[in-house]
């Protein structure tokens, strides 16, 4: 029988729900050879009825085109089998269908003696394809116990059943059969990517989600079939590695070792150290992305790292590889801008952790490049604080490291005396840091009348340069915004608040923004607290200048 | 010797002790860098089994001397024959630290492992992962980066071919570019993997060697040879995240010297190069307020010499750009102000040019060359006064001229109503006139001679 004819014969057989009659043509000797070079086109006609719908309405037909679909298969080679349902998963956008043409893949796998690599490819990354069409969570932000919601998220619950399908796909029996291949060990890191970095994978109280229970299923069929932490050096992998990203690889070793799933199958041989050097990688890739479970991944993962290090100081050298850069990039990002507080706060922490970690000129190569990097105030200031502790450690000592005197402080001082536009820079934006700065010039002209830093070489300048435009700055600040509140104050005995907007002459504006529409009360609350702020700049810059001045009096 | 138990650690500070159950065949001990293949049990002192590759029927392969083991391995494993076993007990220090690796090793715990050397092979750095380019370390180098494509290493390597020594000598190159100097291109692949200081034996099949290039060592092209290479030193990536401003300016100062010594071997393109580097390391233009006298003098004379390369290479613009990027740090520079002078010549501003040589004679009036050049853009512009003169001359005249020509041709431009229009096609008018139309002209609107007059 030709194709043509036969094809018709068999869409007409099945739309007309006569099963027996399809089942008979594919049976026919005569149709044999047709059905083995036109399985591509026979699938679809079959698996057409083969859907969640059917499924929802217990069609029995769909029963029926299972067998079918079965009977078509089996008539055929295991290679053609890959090509042709390679091609229909490809088309598929229903679960019910992925799900049954995933257990025909299935069978044609572990069918034959071999199967070629090119053909283990098309089957393997026919399986992984379909993850590309499934929705992604929202990013909801969830905190404490609101994130055992997820697991009743309509796309989550989606994505575990496909990765459900995928689990029992991925059976002892074909994880036995590939045991040497190495594309099948490259597609089951692809799992881990998206759509499952996404989901919430933590070990809470106990309670797993299921995305997690599937997820220690994968992990230890990769586990099983060899040494996981041979992805974090081998670069013929890394040539290969193509396009799976850097966020299968930070879930895949985030699950290893935070949640420190795999047990007895994970090797205890590795280094602490290489290992937090080789994932900064991937931590810093997570930071890229906006969803809290990828974030918390990357920070869950950097954290634990950290700790397995806590016993030793890391080297300078291992700043020379730039994930370092990527990853103080990445995690200043979160700090400043992660809409969870949570988060914010705990990558302050591992920020800190890090920081600490390296030994003396680590610290200063990377307070000084973050200062040239980072433009908030508040990191900045944070950092600050932390030079002046180091400070205060290193001065304890005979002889003072050359990271805190000569050109290196001066070099620091100077990052962090820099007033941008003088007085006329944003003094509350920048409060965050000229509080620190002033803090601990004050700290050293008490602590170092010596002048082992070298500060007093510098008076000069940063007098010029920082204390003089500060000290008018403020005074300029406080002006205005005192006649901001005269201001207000006359329009709240007015009464005129309608007419508020018209009648304000003064404008001001914090951190380049306008104050948005508030009550004259409320915007009487803000001004207060900044003049408090500037209060607290100027107290603290008197004390530093008579400082200066009380020094430089003094013979 | 086996049963003793001996402390292996170079400290001799009892950190890795080895106890040999097995010996091991022959003398060898894997080299540092080699990829080894061992089984192994690991277990707490009080005979807690937290790990084991033969439970796991895997043997386990690392990369030996590299840190990506405890250090108690890197020690003890480099110490083993093939074939040998031994217990290495490791100190906390030498294993996973007073923090441990939590839950399965406890804070501080010391550690046995049970290790049994399988076999070891040289790294392979072949892109295609065939073995074509084996490398066996024998130095360590230090740091963590390695040299990339394009970057300028200096080596020192020694070539053999069977026992004979084809190849002894030191040389500098960027990588990419190693055939100009007769360096093997499996040389080069190779080391894209060496550390700053590393010693290594490389083992390299002709596909990376003699086969597809001709050099001057006279070697078979389908040799197998082996190198031994040191890299000594080479250029760390741009805007690297590990240096400050002073190891910035030291970096840079190498630069300019590279780049002065390919001026003066007339490589202009490499030596421009190097002074890009220079500028780009000393980021003056970022900040220019808070640079030092001596990263003002670099900038100032990297682009000075920049200017120069330029002009021996033609390339004028470039050359007028950074002899005004130099001016920005020295106002007042002579050369600065000549070499600009000399390109705004040759793109053709005379004027700009002579601009820039009076002020060199402003700042040194004996400066006899400059006077030259002056001169000669005088004389240009008084050839450009006489041609422009000649160009404007009369010129409302010419203009006039001009304008009338270009109002005729506009005329010629208007439609021939006669001849394009209605019926009254050419045929029709060009017909001869009947008598009875030649008789009545004025009816017909014939002119004087019979024929149609043209309207």
């Amino acid at each position: 029988m030709a194709q043509e004819q036969f094809l018709s014969l068999l869409q007409t057989a099945l739309l007309e729900n006569d099963t027996v009659d399809a089942e008979r043509l594919i049976n026919l000797p005569s149709n044999q050879s047709v059905i083995k070079e036109h399985l591509w086109e026979i699938v679809p006609s079959i698996t057409v009825y083969i859907n969640s719908e059917a499924d929802i309405e217990e069609d029995v037909r769909l029963t029926q085109c299972v067998d079918l679909l079965d009977l078509a298969c089996s008539k055929c080679s295991s290679e053609d089998i890959i090509l042709a349902l390679h091609k229909e998963i490809s088309d598929c956008d229903d679960d019910v269908k992925y799900g049954y043409l995933l257990k025909q893949l299935h069978k044609a796998l572990v069918r034959e003696e071999e199967v070629r690599l090119k053909y283990q490819e098309f089957a393997f990354g026919a399986v992984k394809g379909y993850l590309k069409k499934l929705p992604l969570p929202d990013n909801l932000n969830l905190e404490n116990k609101e994130r055992f919601l997820m697991d009743t998220d309509r796309d989550v619950y989606r994505i575990c059943d496909v990765y459900t399908k995928i689990s029992e796909f991925y059976s002892d029996e074909l994880i036995a059969k590939f045991e040497t291949s190495r594309v099948l060990v490259l597609y089951l890191l692809h799992l881990f990517g998206t759509p499952l970095v996404y989901l919430d994978l933590i070990c809470l109280n106990e309670t797993k989600s299921r995305g997690r229970l599937l997820a220690e299923k994968i992990v230890v069929r990769v586990a099983e079939k060899c040494d996981v932490f041979k992805f974090l050096s081998d670069r013929k992998f890394e040539s290969n590695l193509g396009d799976i990203d850097k966020l299968s690889l930070l879930n895949f070793y985030y699950l290893i070792i935070q949640e420190d799933i795999g047990g007895s199958l994970v090797p205890k041989i590795y280094d602490s150290l290489y290992l937090l050097q080789n994932c900064l990688g991937f931590i810093a890739q997570g930071f890229e992305h906006e969803h809290q479970f990828i974030i918390e991944k990357s920070l869950l993962l950097v954290t634990k790292l950290l700790a397995l290090n806590k016993h030793r100081e890391l080297s300078h050298l291992m700043l020379e590889d730039p994930v370092h850069q990527q990853f103080c990039t990445g995690i200043s990002k979160i700090i400043i801008y992660c809409p969870l507080k949570s988060d914010r706060q705990r990558a302050l922490d591992v920020f800190k952790t890090y920081l600490l970690s390296f030994d003396t000129h680590g610290r200063y190569l990377i307070i000084y490049n973050m200062l040239q990097l980072c433009t908030h105030s508040g990191l900045n200031g944070f950092m600050t604080t932390i030079y002046k502790d180091m400070l205060a450690e290193a001065l304890k000592s005979d002889q003072l490291d050359s990271h805190f005197s000569g050109k290196k402080f001066h070099n620091m001082l100077k990052m962090f005396t820099n007033l941008p536009k003088r007085e006329e820079s944003d003094l509350l934006e920048l409060a965050d840091l000229i509080v620190p700065t002033l803090n601990l010039i004050r700290y050293l002209a008490i602590r170092d009348r010596a002048n082992v830093t070298g500060i007093w070489n510098h008076v000069r300048e940063f007098t010029e340069e920082y204390l003089e435009p500060l000290t008018k700055g403020l005074r300029l600040s406080r002006a205005h915004y005192n006649l901001k509140i005269n201001e207000l104050e006359q329009e709240a005995a007015k009464g005129d608040d309608c007419k508020r907007k018209e009648s304000s002459k003064v404008s001001v504006s914090i951190g380049g923004g306008n104050l948005p529409e508030m009550t004259s009360a409320q915007q009487m609350n803000v001004m207060n607290t900044s003049l408090t702020a500037f209060d607290v700049m100027g107290s603290l810059l008197t004390r530093v200048v008579e400082l200066v001045i009380f020094k430089n009096v003094k013979p | 010797m086996t049963g003793a138990e001996i402390d292996i650690s170079p400290k001799q500070d009892k950190g890795v002790l080895k106890e040999i159950l097995k010996e091991g065949q022959g003398n060898d001990t894997p080299p540092e860098g080699c990829k080894v293949t061992v089984h192994y049990t690991g277990t707490l002192l009080d005979g807690t089994q937290f790990d084991s590759s033969r439970d796991r029927n895997q043997p386990f392969e690392f990369d030996l001397g590299k840190g990506s083991v405890i250090k108690a391995w890197d020690i003890g494993v480099a110490t083993m024959k093939k074939g040998e076993q031994a217990i290495l007990t490791c100190a906390a220090d030498y294993a996973y630290g007073a923090t441990g690796s939590p839950p399965t090793i406890p804070p501080g715990a010391t550690l046995k492992f049970d290790v049994e050397v399988i076999s070891w092979k040289g790294e392979d750095l072949s892109p295609d992962k065939d073995g074509s380019i084996e490398k066996i370390q024998i130095t360590a180098g230090d740091g963590y980066t390695t040299p990339n494509d394009e970057a300028m290493v200096e080596i020192h390597l020694i070539g053999k071919h069977g026992d004979k020594v084809f190849d002894e000598r030191d040389v500098s190159f960027n990588i990419g570019e190693g055939a100009n100097v007769n360096v093997i291109s499996g040389v080069e692949k190779a080391l894209e993997s060496f550390k700053k200081g590393e010693t290594s034996r490389l083992i390299i099949k002709p596909k990376f060697a003699f086969a597809n290039e001709s050099f001057e060592f006279n070697i078979p092209s389908d040799a197998t040879v082996e190198y031994t290479v040191t890299l000594k030193t080479f250029e760390k990536a741009k805007e690297s995240w590990s240096m400050d401003t002073d190891e910035k300016i030291e970096v840079s100062k190498v630069f300019k010297e590279k780049g002065t010594k390919y001026f003066k071997d007339g490589k202009l393109n490499l030596a421009i190069k190097m002074y890009q580097k220079v500028l780009s390391y000393l980021e003056f233009k970022k900040d220019p307020e808070s640079a030092t006298e001596e990263q003002k003098a670099l900038v100032l004379s990297s682009n000075l010499n920049m200017a120069l390369c330029y002009l021996k290479s033609n390339n004028m613009f470039e050359a007028k750009n950074a002899a005004t990027e130099a001016l920005l740090v020295d106002p007042d520079n002579e050369k600065a102000h000549f070499r600009k002078g000399l390109a705004l010549l040759n793109i053709g501003e005379a004027q700009l040019a002579a601009d820039a040589f009076t002020t060199v004679l402003k700042i040194e009036p004996t400066n006899k060359s400059a006077q030259l050049h002056l001169n000669a853009c005088n004389k240009t512009l008084k050839e450009q006064l006489q041609k422009e003169k000649k160009i404007y001359a009369n010129m409302f005249e010419k203009f006039a001229k001009k304008d009338l020509q270009r109002e005729e041709e506009e005329k010629k431009k208007q439609p021939d109503v006669m001849s394009s229009l209605g019926e009254w096609g050419k045929e029709d008018r060009e017909r001869e006139p009947s008598e009875f139309e030649k008789e009545n002209p004025n009816i017909l609107l014939l002119n004087g001679s019979g024929e149609f007059k043209d309207m």
